[in-house]
């Protein structure tokens, strides 16, 4: 009797194993799928710091193409029910499974979190180190001056999880390095950030450098853009709850960063930040409505900005220019009360003339400040030296042959435009007429057109145009 | 569209299952085409009538053979069929082939061969193959035609192994898709095989994807770290398609299709023929059905034989891919074979059984840097690595860290790879009673519950506006 007793039991145990199972994987799998269809779509994900996929409309073309199913996938996916806590549940995973990566960013020691430096593009590189050499030979009076920001993966290794494998990002910089500093100062921060490694010199869930480490560089800096009186800067702290962008691509979100601006102690000038794009005037080089919003690494300019320029009630003739990624954004903070004006630029959204920029703007020294890993993979940079180095004199033949011809758009274009023009003339005629009188009358009269222009951009572009024409 | 996404898991799935069940059992085949129509749509839809062309093309010619076979019009059968085959097999080569042999000639002119790739329809070789088998069944008389358009589209496009397999022979589904039976048993047990492959697909292989990954990204490998490479890929290999083909066939069976299994613990083999026979078993009885056994098999003289068997290996290295690492792969496993079984024969009995299977492991593993690497001589490089090449020593940091950021997935598909985990599982489900039930159902759901925070997880990315 037993034995048919346990005969008859096995299979039912067995079914009931089964039917459990396969009762609750569907529960859950129909919950899931009913919920994401019932609940509100999301349209911006802050954990993940971007907008989500939407719903996608059906045509007849997309659906040949096939970006209808593709579409229709990121919009599942994006707005699968629970997406941030499933997040959080994989990371909590992956740690517990004993890894040290999510997203490919590693997570590090004392809640550091670190990208992977990048891979560098050879020829990239290369043709970015030949056209600096190029704009230096053809602006020799200009003091210029370069560094690369290693990533904070190679300035502390020690941060890393034990034996984790990076690439060795501080010879790519020397490799750049050894290029041009018979040409031009290029000065290596490593050695600066490690003696101050008792302060936070990088964020802990972000990839940019603290505002301290922007000190250090500028420290380590000063000396070869002729700064000599170091001025007093004092901390303030503007957020406590910061959490940047390798917080988002991890998905590692429990640390937080405080964000620091700093201020020279004696502030005995006044400033103000021009921004091109709205033509504002802005007394101030932070946007502190940005503290508000998720990445808060913004309040510096609010972000990036094809140009920017930003002018100092102090007359010392002293006017600098900067080629940049977002690691300078925080820097600007440190030069304010040694120069007159400075623009910087941003050649990954910038398309007008450089040559331009630098006569109206009496630019009396450049600044390459990058970080290594937008350097290594970044050609834009060399884009727009290219423009200024090529065929210099043809090009103002042509820009000056063509004035005529612009000047209908210039006119046309809106008064603010104008005005501005007009501002930038004559401040440059003000502060720096002595440096440009060795210019040619030619080359002036191209100038304030091309200022002109470079506030209007229909106009800029038409120039460009016609220029090609006459050329 | 694969099965391991959450437009598949929580969007087609649960609809095709809606439909299919809620339509009367007759007109289930043709909601099955419709569904898997769709489901092909939904991945490659640029390449739709390229699957549209061989339900048509292969229903056609089946008829015409199957006419002639009635007749016994003999040699027009043979022709017919050689004509079906070829097309099928022009198909496939057109797409996966072209590029392979006009680079291979070019190069043999002293050319440098053109860069343009074409795209691979999804799933052209496994479905060429059902094709094939539909074609081959009628001709060696192991299944009838149909004169039933939906019962060949069916065969040919049904969902669940269109993509990946296993490759089906027609004479095993025949007649299946008058009236298919959706029944419970089949349901449950369905789920609970699709959930296992899942668990393989979503949290083994892909973990070990990610570890091998990271390894090849290396400038220079140490010896141990090159060997750990090689273990992570063959694992992850293992546990990729392995697990997608559970999925598969937990998706037939709940369909109402039940499919022999494709896996059977491979790495547990003690010889080269034994791992074929449970490493893509579906794919091994295909070569031997179609081509092995029509070549004369094992009934002719030995010379015959090995002439056979390299022929089949070649196919098979060349089905796997288009390139010479995958021709050499072929013919390393043909040529162990053949050394297994003409050779060896005699001393493989001295040979204790744990020793024969390290030693079928180890050939296999070897083969498959040959399988993973795009060209022969980066596969060399790898293999001189193993040995210390890169003069990093046997050991260092990377090694360490990969070793213990993967130990717990290592050692997980390692216990996966042998049949004692899910025996301990199944034993604990009928034998321990109510709480065995438990135990085994909180396994697998908590299972599931891991698999779906990894698909979620993977297709988390942030968008660095103004990254830098």
């Amino acid at each position: 009797m037993a034995y048919s007793f346990t005969e008859k039991k096995r299979p039912s145990a067995r079914l009931m194993q089964h039917r459990i199972t396969a009762i609750c994987a569907a529960v859950i799998a129909g919950t899931i799928a009913v919920g994401s269809l019932v609940l509100p779509d999301r349209a911006f994900s802050d954990e993940e710091n971007r907008t989500l996929a939407q719903a996608p409309k059906l045509s007849s073309a997309s659906l040949q193409s096939g970006t209808f199913f593709s579409d229709l996938s990121s919009y599942l996916q994006d707005q699968i029910m629970g997406r941030d806590i499933w997040m959080r549940l994989k990371v909590a995973e992956t740690q517990m499974a004993g890894m040290h990566e999510s997203g490919d960013v590693y997570l590090g020691k004392n809640g550091y979190l670190l990208e992977k430096p990048a891979i560098p593009d050879q020829k990239k590189i290369d043709r970015s180190i030949e056209q600096i050499r190029a704009f230096k030979e053809q602006y020799p009076d200009l003091n210029m001056v370069m560094t690369l920001v290693p990533c904070a993966a190679a300035v502390f290794p020690e941060l890393l999880p034990d034996g984790a494998p990076v690439h060795d990002q501080l010879t790519d910089i020397g490799y750049v390095r050894n290029k041009l500093v018979d040409l031009i100062p290029f000065i290596e921060m490593q050695t600066a950030f490690r003696n101050d490694s008792m302060n936070q010199i990088y964020y802990r869930t972000d990839h940019h450098w603290t505002s301290r480490g922007a000190l250090d560089a500028f420290q380590a800096i000063r000396w070869e853009l002729g700064i000599d009186t170091a001025e007093y800067f004092v901390p303030m702290t503007v957020s406590a709850d910061f959490e940047g962008t390798l917080a988002s691509r991890s998905g590692c979100h429990n640390q937080k960063d405080t964000v620091e601006v700093y201020r020279p102690e004696n502030e005995n000038y006044q400033y103000y930040t021009y921004y091109p794009d709205s033509q504002e005037r802005i007394p101030s080089i932070f946007v502190t409505e940005k503290l508000e919003e998720k990445d808060k690494y913004q309040v510096f300019f609010g972000g990036n900005h094809p140009v920017l320029t930003v002018r100092t009630t102090l007359d010392n003739g002293k006017s600098l220019l900067i080629f940049k990624d977002s690691y300078a954004n925080s820097f600007v903070q440190f030069l304010l009360p040694y120069y007159e004006r400075i623009v910087l630029v941003d050649p990954r959204y910038y398309y007008e003339d450089i040559k331009t920029l630098i006569t109206s703007e009496a630019i009396t020294d450049v600044l390459f400040l990058y970080s290594m890993n937008t350097f290594a993979a970044d050609g834009s940079l060399a884009d727009v030296l290219s423009q200024a180095t090529a065929e210099t004199e043809e090009a103002s033949m042509a820009a000056a042959e063509t004035e005529d011809s612009s000047a209908d758009p210039a006119e046309t274009a809106s008064s603010s435009a104008a005005e501005t023009g007009a501002e930038t003339s004559s401040v440059s005629e003000a502060g720096t007429g002595a440096e440009t009188s060795s210019a040619s009358p030619a080359e002036n009269g191209t100038d304030s057109a091309d200022a002109e222009s470079g506030a209007a951009e229909e106009s800029a572009d038409q120039q460009e145009v016609s220029a090609e024409e006459a050329g | 569209m694969a099965f391991s996404t959450i437009s598949f898991l929580f969007a087609f799935l649960p609809a095709a299952l809606i439909l299919y069940r809620i339509v009367p059992e007759r007109a289930r085949a043709v909601i099955l085409i419709l569904i898997s129509l769709v489901f092909y749509a939904w991945g490659d839809v640029r390449h739709l009538p390229v699957l549209l062309f061989s339900m048509v093309f292969n229903y056609v010619a089946g008829l015409e053979l199957g006419l002639l076979k009635q007749k016994g019009a003999k040699r027009r059968a043979k022709y017919a069929m050689m004509l079906a085959v070829a097309v099928n097999l022009f198909l496939l080569g057109y797409y996966k082939y072209t590029g392979f042999f006009a680079g291979s000639l070019a190069r043999m002119f002293g050319r440098a061969p053109s860069s343009s790739v074409m795209p691979l329809p999804i799933g052209i070789s496994f479905f060429t193959f059902s094709a094939i088998s539909y074609i081959l069944d009628i001709y060696l008389e192991r299944a009838r035609y149909s004169r039933d358009f939906v019962q060949v589209a069916a065969y040919i496009c049904m969902f669940p192994k269109l993509i990946s397999g296993p490759i089906v022979q027609y004479k095993d589904m025949k007649g299946r898709f008058t009236a298919p039976k959706m029944t419970m048993s089949n349901f449950l047990a369905g789920t609970q095989k699709f959930v296992v492959g899942l668990f393989k697909k979503v949290l083994l292989a892909d973990a070990l994807g990610a570890a091998f990954a990271g390894i090849s990204a290396l400038d220079g490998m140490a010896a141990a770290t090159a060997w750990l490479g090689m273990i992570f890929y063959s694992l992850q290999l293992f546990f990729d398609f392995a697990g997608y083909s559970d999925m598969a066939i937990g998706l037939a069976q709940i369909l109402g299709f039940p499919i022999d299994k494709n896996f059977d613990y491979p790495y547990i083999s003690d010889g080269i023929a034994d791992f074929w026979r449970r490493w893509h078993i579906s794919l091994g009885r295909w070569f031997r059905d179609y081509v092995y056994i029509p070549l004369g098999g094992n009934r002719c003289s030995t010379g015959r034989q090995i002439l056979n068997l390299l022929v089949v290996w070649l196919l098979t290295g060349l089905w796997h891919g288009a390139a010479w690492t995958f021709v050499f792969w072929g013919i390393w496993h043909g040529g162990l074979l053949i050394l297994e079984r003409f050779a060896l024969k005699n001393l493989r009995e001295l040979i204790p059984k744990a020793v024969r299977i390290a030693v079928t492991v180890l050939l296999v593993f070897i083969g498959w840097v040959f399988f993973f690497s795009p060209s022969m001589g980066s596969a060399l490089l790898w293999i001189r690595q193993m040995f210390g090449g890169a003069g990093l020593g046997i050991w260092n940091g990377a090694t360490g860290y990969f070793l213990r950021t993967n130990l717990i997935t290592l050692i997980a598909a390692v216990i996966c790879c042998g049949p004692n985990l899910g025996r301990t599982v199944t034993n604990l489900s009928y034998q321990k009673g109510r709480f065995g039930v438990i135990i085994s159902v909180a396994v697998y759901i908590v299972l599931f519950l891991c698999c779906i925070s990894y698909i979620v997880g993977s297709s988390y990315n942030s968008f660095l506006y103004f990254q830098f």
